[in-house]
């Protein structure tokens, strides 16, 4: 069992110590994590205040790279840590999912850009889907804002060995 | 996050609904937001409170009439910056151009703790990158041509 693995720049940084416990935990469940290759920022809570079709475009570059790295066809499924991240990756997928413009746009740039390719839009940045997990840890994956990062937790917890 | 606010988001509505546009885009509140999208989580009427406030944000850098010396515009500018160019963020570069532009006598203050996180190497100096960063300029400056308003 294996998921891509989006760190972000806060795991890079002052989240470091999240990301060395998110492997020692994930190690322990013998679930590996393999990180995205050439991720770039997700724009975070700042970029969308400043131009939020550019916001979009980011994420999507991280989901089509995630969907190109892939071997086989289905959903991707992304772990981002990161609150942040996460919300960024969800907006995105439900952007494109929603609006046929912003996908256009989004897409035509990044087709233009080459060589990262939309291939198509219904990506799951994590697990959305309620499950037996949900009453190991039910604070966690009760909802509410910030808690749906930690659902892929629970679905990672139900996978182990 | 009310506290915080010189007018709350109740008060910015009733604001925009009688016509203060200006005031609304020169204010500070729509700033003090962190996006956390709590508001869209519990309004009971799903109104999208977060995105009409990032809206508004971008109207207001649009405007160029964001507060000057506050934190947060600055803040979103400079990572924007930042990011476009490298496509990934820095800790150390952005809360340094942040101090030095908005205050910089603070710097001193928080050096302490820039220094022990640098010890535990949770604040890298250098900077991180995409490994071609002209393939993300591309992208972004494909959505240059076409940036329209969204709000």
């Amino acid at each position: 069992m294996s998921y891509t693995y989006y760190p972000g720049c806060s795991a890079k940084g002052t989240g470091r110590s999240y990301e060395e416990s998110l492997h020692a935990v994930f190690g322990a469940l013998g679930t590996r994590l393999d990180e995205l290759k050439d991720w770039n920022c997700c724009g975070a809570s700042g970029y969308p205040a400043v131009d939020a079709a550019k916001a979009v475009a980011l994420s999507a570059r991280n989901l089509a790279l995630a969907e190109s790295a892939q071997p086989g066809p289905g959903p991707v499924d992304v772990i981002a840590p990161c609150a942040g991240c996460y919300r960024a990756m969800l907006k995105t997928e439900r952007a494109l999912a929603d609006d046929g413009a912003v996908t256009a746009r989004v897409g035509g740039a990044l087709d233009a850009a080459g060589p990262v390719q939309l291939v198509k839009m219904m990506v799951w940045p994590c697990d959305q889907r309620a499950g037996p997990g949900d009453d190991v840890l039910p604070g966690l994956a009760a909802g509410g804002p910030g808690a749906g990062h930690m659902k892929h937790l629970v679905e990672a917890a139900q996978h182990g060995p | 996050m009310i506290e915080y606010m010189d007018h709350s988001p109740r008060v910015l509505n009733a604001m925009l609904m009688a016509g203060s546009y200006d005031d609304v885009l020169r204010s500070r509140a729509i700033w003090v937001c962190t996006g956390c999208y709590g508001c869209t989580v519990e309004c009971p009427k799903q109104l999208p409170v977060t995105e009409s406030i990032y809206a508004l944000k971008r109207a207001s850098i649009r405007a160029d009439v964001y507060p000057r010396r506050f934190v947060t515009p600055v803040l979103a500018r400079q990572f924007v910056r930042l990011v476009d160019r490298r496509g990934r963020s820095s800790e150390a570069w952005i809360s340094l151009s942040l101090y030095l532009r908005t205050r910089p006598f603070q710097l001193l203050r928080y050096a302490p703790v820039a220094l022990r996180l640098m010890r535990r190497g949770r604040l890298p100096l250098r900077p991180d990158s995409v490994r071609k960063p002209a393939q993300l300029h591309k992208v972004l400056e494909a959505l240059d041509v076409t940036s329209g308003e969204d709000a």
